[in-house]
């Protein structure tokens, strides 16, 4: 009699214990409302890179935050995707010149891929948006170049040796090294093996879960496209261009880009 | 009311009630609890809207009208506890964050250490590039480190006086191995420049007080060095400067891992030349470093390195002394979980010392140490939990050559376990309590236990308390406990207050502490040592670093009263690591693509012990010395006054640095010591080996 009474006591604690966690746990992903957000922010974000709109990039930041307030347990992909929102804030606040601004979102975005990080040690990727935030930094610090330099480009390699095959790794580092100086190991011809890799690496990627990133493959074949108009090999160019609108038709930079070399050398 | 009317009214109540839906807001202003900056926070509302606030922390949302008027909203940042708040709509709402408590790992509790680690923004912070910045520091960890609160040398050396305690008191470790002898040159009196090159340190860490308990066998303080790891691609650099020339080379190896290694080789001769001051002294260096790091898998890493450094010294044939430090070492890391790692670490290192006077005497010495250590780390987020056991086996042999040859040699195993536990009490304290238990096989006595306790009070987000107290032993030189195997470890307590106020513009510290010695050794009168030696070392000091986007300032002062009965001084006289107060200011301006600083250094002396006279022995038909008081006078003070730069430029698309470094600009001649004749007739003045000197090189790193 005492045996059960002991153990209907624990199966009363257990459920009791339990039954927050699994309250909780109702709103996860899986709820519709929450998915649906979701896929709004996405969206957005990439509405906001195809037409580079800051308010679009700041309406998808406060949709992946307000899916990751709603989210329990901490989710890291969204973490990761409200600093990628903060990436692109602080891109654009460096072409307005809006410094705060800038750095205030690479030092939040930094935070909440710290958090990532912290809860998955294998997030690679969230590495390298992490490398790539630092280095964003250098606008507002130019003093720190060596210090901001050194880092950046340290968690940048970090994520390339976890995960070299990862497509977004390798195009952000692409993308990061065009801008370094040469004198600094940087610039276009360091930059294109890089981003050559990358597009090989989106040719196979095949992601199905909607929260995994799949961003980036109308941006790695943009880039390139870039690099080969600099020097001069237009052909090439135009064929990357023509293959970032098959990935992406809304692509504005690989609109106005092919526009402007189609225009300049008709076919 | 006929049915269209009523009907019409309905619709026009409902349009009339969605308009006041859509028109109803809550606005207000987010703001930091503590410090009331203005907070870009984000607010939700229970059905799923939300806005970010701007930078000034001011939103403003839609909300669904509410029959109560009111409406359910969450707010939160990263970094902060979210709020959760019934907010009436219409009223201008103040909503204050309080802040998220921070893991344990990412709070340094035990008061007094320094890290070069930038990510730990809650402690001052000396970061690897002030190595090279700082004037004076000659590109060497040791050497800036003298900078730090709590830290000086004697004249111009290398070693570390932390807080009155002896050089020896320090204990050095190279990626968790303990170096024995860290110095380039370590001669009788003085060592100058460390082993450990700055292109292929990581990080770096000074412990003043309350040292972690996976430190033992150290009095006074830690230096811990960490050397680069994982290098994912190819970088380097080349150097050639007045010394010799300097390079490092770091690569991945695909498949396996990486690799980072560097070689030096310096000669003294158009350093000397240069600086005109030949003298016939001249000297060699050589250090190479290498480090293989292997991927065994996501979750295991192994790290195979060596480390050799060569230097001689030689005043043409009267006089030479030769070191060679050798070290292997094979270190396995585990992570078995997400929050669990351990690293095995086996190594061993090999000193030799030829110290050679033609004619007179000749040294030759050998220290060999074979080590092994386990430590093993649990991140539990509010629990940080370490644990480990080393065991360090010792051989010893000296070798004199004179009129007689005299051998020495002595062997013994220390052995030592720890565990340790940071924790966060709550959000505002953070507590370390830690103990470390150790052996020599040398010792009759045993085991000794050291308890150390430590926690430090996040007053603001800026401002942090902390208090650390421990007990330290060190057991001492091997060769006099051989003699005396009654002999129990010297023991020091320490307590240590300091406050830190740490902004992005600023790291500013203040300390108090007191470092009691108990059982340092005491000479007796057969000739037997013993554990009758005291001693105290009590001071306060003060640290700040100013960071501007055009400048840096630094600036420490010291203050140290200390006093000693140990060896042949059988009262408590003052200690002679005494410098009673120091200071350092450098101000370094950030130039567009280099860098120029300037550091002044003055320090009171140290006390030594003065010769009053001399007295004829006939029995040995020579002077003897009278000696005054045991350190009851001091030299004079040390003053020098150091610049350096460096410049970048561009050369065939590479960068290119320049730089140059005057070393005690005002050619000041500090006493390290004085000398006395054979006869005790006269004293004669022992500079520092920096005069004035002018050192110029060039480094091409390579990306």
């Amino acid at each position: 009699m005492m045996m059960r009474k002991w153990a209907l006591t624990l199966f009363l604690s257990a459920t009791v214990l339990w039954l927050p966690a699994a309250a909780s746990g109702a709103q996860s992903l899986n709820d519709p409302a929450v998915l649906k957000s979701f896929q709004e922010a996405k969206a957005k974000w990439q509405a906001g890179v195809n037409t580079w709109n800051r308010d679009l990039f700041k309406e998808a930041r406060d949709l992946f935050l307000g899916c990751l307030m709603r989210t329990k347990p901490e989710n890291v992909y969204l973490e990761y995707y409200v600093a990628l929102a903060d990436l692109q804030l602080a891109s654009h606040a460096i072409s307005n010149k809006d410094m705060a601004e800038c750095e205030r979102a690479s030092l939040e975005g930094r935070q909440y891929l710290e958090k990532a990080m912290a809860l998955d040690h294998g997030f690679a990727e969230a590495e390298a948006v992490y490398g790539y935030l630092i280095g964003l930094q250098l606008a507002v610090h130019p003093e720190q170049a060596m210090i901001l330099g050194l880092k950046s480009m340290q968690h940048m390699e970090r994520a390339l040796a976890a995960e070299p095959d990862n497509p977004r790794i390798q195009f952000l580092k692409g993308f990061y090294q065009r801008y370094v100086p040469e004198a600094f190991g940087g610039g276009p011809d360091s930059a294109l093996p890089f981003l050559e890799k990358a597009i090989a690496l989106f040719e196979k990627e095949n992601i199905i879960d909607p929260l995994k990133p799949s961003w980036g493959k109308d941006m790695a074949l943009t880039n390139a496209a870039l690099i080969y108009k600099e020097k001069k090999n237009e052909a090439k160019a135009i064929e990357l261009l023509k293959k970032a609108l098959a990935a992406n038709p809304d692509c504005g930079q690989a609109k106005a880009e092919l526009a402007a070399l189609e225009k300049k050398e008709p076919r | 009311m006929s049915r269209v009317n009523f009907f019409f009214l309905f619709f026009i109540s409902l349009i009339g009630a969605l308009h006041a839906q859509e028109s109803a807001w809550i606005e207000g202003r987010i703001f930091d609890k503590e410090t009331k900056d203005p907070l870009p926070a984000y607010v939700l509302t229970e059905d799923g809207r939300g806005s970010s606030a701007d930078a000034n922390g001011r939103f403003k949302l839609a909300v669904p009208l509410r029959p109560s008027g009111k409406v359910k909203i969450s707010i939160w940042l990263i970094g902060y506890k979210k709020k959760d708040i019934e907010a009436e709509i219409g009223k201008s709402l103040e909503i204050g964050l309080e802040l998220e408590p921070l893991p344990a790992r990412e709070i340094t509790v035990t008061a007094d250490s320094i890290v070069s680690d930038e990510k730990s923004r809650k402690t001052v912070t000396l970061n690897k590039m002030e190595v090279y910045t700082i004037p004076g520091a000659a590109a060497d960890p040791l050497y800036a480190s003298h900078v730090l609160p709590g830290v000086n040398s004697p004249p111009d050396a290398s070693s570390l006086l932390i807080r009155g305690g002896a050089p020896d008191e320090v204990a050095y470790l190279f990626d968790g191995i303990e170096i024995r002898h860290p110095f380039l040159s370590e001669a009788l009196h003085e060592s100058y420049f460390s082993i450990f090159d700055n292109q292929i340190v990581e990080n770096f860490s000074v412990a003043t007080s309350g040292f972690h308990p996976k430190y033992g066998d150290a009095l006074s303080g830690v230096m811990d060095i960490s050397a680069k790891d994982l290098v994912a691609k190819s970088e380097g650099g080349l150097g050639l400067s007045i010394m010799g020339i300097n390079s490092y080379a770091g690569f991945p190896i695909r498949g396996v891992g990486s690799f980072v290694g560097s070689y030096n080789r310096g000669y003294s001769d158009l350093l000397t030349k240069l600086n005109s001051r030949g003298g016939g002294h001249e000297f060699s260096t050589e250090q190479a470093f290498g480090k293989f790091h292997i991927r065994i898998d996501k979750s295991n890493q192994l790290r195979v390195y060596g480390l050799y450094d060569g230097y001689r010294y030689a005043e043409g044939s009267s006089f030479s002394v030769a070191s060679k430090n050798n070290m292997g070492a094979l270190s396995w890391t585990s992570s078995p979980a997400k929050n669990i790692a351990a690293t095995l670490t086996v190594s061993g290192t090999r000193y030799d010392l030829t110290f050679d006077q033609p004619g007179s005497i000749r040294v030759q010495s050998r220290d060999d140490v074979l080590q092994s250590r386990l430590d093993a780390v649990w991140d539990l987020d509010r629990h940080f939990l370490e644990f480990g056991a080393d065991i360090q086996s010792r051989r010893l042999e000296t070798e004199l050559d004179g009129s007689s040859t005299n051998e020495y040699r002595t062997r013994a195993t220390r052995s030592g376990f720890y565990v340790n536990d940071k924790f966060r009490l709550s959000d505002r304290l953070y507590v370390n309590l830690g103990c470390r238990a150790q052996a020599l096989s040398l010792q009759a006595r045993g085991w000794s236990f050291d308890p150390r306790a430590s926690a430090a009070f996040l007053l603001t987000q800026r401002d942090i308390l902390r208090l650390s107290a421990g007990w330290y032993h060190q057991f001492g030189d091997y060769f006099v406990l051989a003699r005396n195997p009654e002999l129990r470890p010297k023991s020091a307590v320490h307590i240590a207050l300091s406050y830190d106020r740490i902004t992005e513009a600023m790291d500013l510290r203040a300390t108090l502490y007191d470092k009691e010695y108990r059982r340092l050794f005491l000479d007796g009168a057969d000739g037997t040592v013993g554990n009758g030696g005291t001693g105290y070392a009590r001071g306060a000091e003060f640290f700040i670093k100013k960071k501007d986007t055009k400048y840096e300032i630094l600036f420490v002062y010291n203050f140290l009263h200390s006093k000693r009965k140990e060896n042949d001084v059988q009262v408590l006289a003052p200690s002679p690591w005494e410098i009673a107060h120091s200071v350092t200011g450098i101000f370094t301006w950030k130039l567009k693509r280099g860098s120029l600083g300037i550091r002044y250094s003055t320090a009171s002396g140290r006390p030594f012990t003065p010769l009053l006279e001399r007295e004829w022995d006939s029995l040995s038909q020579g002077y003897l010395p009278v000696w005054g008081a045991p350190f009851s006078d001091r030299y004079p003070a040390y003053q020098r006054l150091d610049l350096n730069g460096s410049l970048q430029f561009d050369m065939f698309k590479r960068m290119v640095v320049f730089y140059f470094g005057i070393t005690n600009l005002l050619n000041n001649g500090n006493i390290s010591r004085y000398e006395y004749g054979d006869d005790f007739s006269g004293r004669k003045d022992q500079q520092s080996i920096f005069g004035r000197s002018l050192f110029i090189g060039l480094y091409v790193p390579f990306f």
